[in-house]
């Protein structure tokens, strides 16, 4: 699978990194010459799985504010956040099978409990992602998302403790 | 893969920034009182021991590489509005954030247990930017996107 739909705010995201990586065409998701899909390029395997945990949280996030109202607000953020990971990642929103992901949990404590805790299990897939990443604007962009990913697992660590 | 030419620019271009910040956050200390700003106090504290580590870090990086380290500067430009607990909060947050981008840098340029450690250490700078009040981001370390 080639990485086609990068366009918009990661066409910007990409502008911004030329110069950090070692190759100055090390493009995100350019295929090696004579790959045909993720099975033969790591890098291209490893957004695919980063895009499936993203969209995997996303749901469950909506889940939650659909469920719990006095959640709606504070978790506009969260979702946000991630909803402009995944577009990066994937150069638009994709549909999202609302099967494919846990429910969001019956208490409202308990779902920003189990909110924290996937925030925390995707910051680490994302941080071990960049590190295999074989493209150094991969892996920037990778380790940048599992930084605002800390970021939006701070925030929710304040509203449990509310 | 990324790595060896890109590497010691990056890491010289990541220690200069935290030279910068290692002297304002010298400076923020120094005009914020720790019995008037007990929080503050304790987190510029932790910052400045904080960016000192990091600072001791790309030096033995560099130094592993066979480069010489760049020095810091005699004195930097500092922010303005450093005259309330706010401004000096304010003027932490703007340092994480900038360092943020020199880490996310690092991490392009670098592989392996260095792109690890500076993953973790732009980890780091975003929640501190965070904690002194910075908005969150989708992405720290890179362009903003909205």
């Amino acid at each position: 699978m080639v990485l086609g739909g990068f366009a918009g705010p990661g066409l910007l995201v990409m502008a911004g990194l030329a110069g950090c990586g070692e190759r100055p065409d090390d493009a995100v998701g350019r295929p090696a010459a004579g790959a045909g899909d993720s099975t033969d390029d790591p890098d291209l395997a490893l957004l695919d799985a980063a895009r499936a945990e993203l969209a995997g949280l996303l749901v469950v996030v909506r889940r939650t504010r659909r469920r719990h109202a006095p959640l709606r607000g504070p978790l506009v953020g969260v979702q946000r956040a991630h909803a402009t990971q995944l577009r990066v990642l994937t150069g638009e929103l994709p549909s999202i099978d609302p099967t494919g992901a846990a429910a969001a949990a019956a208490r409202t404590q308990a779902a920003v409990a189990d909110l924290i805790q996937r925030e925390d299990a995707l910051r680490r897939r994302l941080t071990g992602a960049a590190v295999q990443a074989q493209s150094g604007r991969l892996a920037a962009l990778l380790a940048s998302a599992a930084a605002g990913t800390a970021q939006q697992q701070a925030l929710l660590g304040r509203l449990a403790v509310r | 893969m990324a790595g060896s030419d890109a590497l010691p620019e990056a890491l010289q271009d990541a220690l200069a920034a935290e030279h910068a910040a290692l002297y304002v956050v010298g400076v923020l200390g120094g005009r914020t009182s720790q019995s008037a700003a007990p929080v503050l106090f304790t987190r510029l504290t932790s910052a400045y021991d904080r960016h000192r580590d990091q600072r001791d870090r790309l030096v033995a990086e560099l130094e592993r590489l066979g480069v010489d380290p760049v020095g810091a500067e005699a004195a930097y430009v500092l922010p303005g509005g450093l005259g309330s607990a706010a401004g000096v909060e304010t003027a932490l947050g703007d340092l994480e954030t900038r360092l943020c981008a020199a880490y996310a840098a690092l991490v392009s340029a670098s592989i392996s247990t260095v792109r690890r450690w500076a993953g973790e250490t732009l980890t780091a700078c975003a929640l501190a930017a965070l904690d002194a009040g910075e908005d969150a981001e989708p992405l720290p370390g890179l362009p903003h996107l909205d």
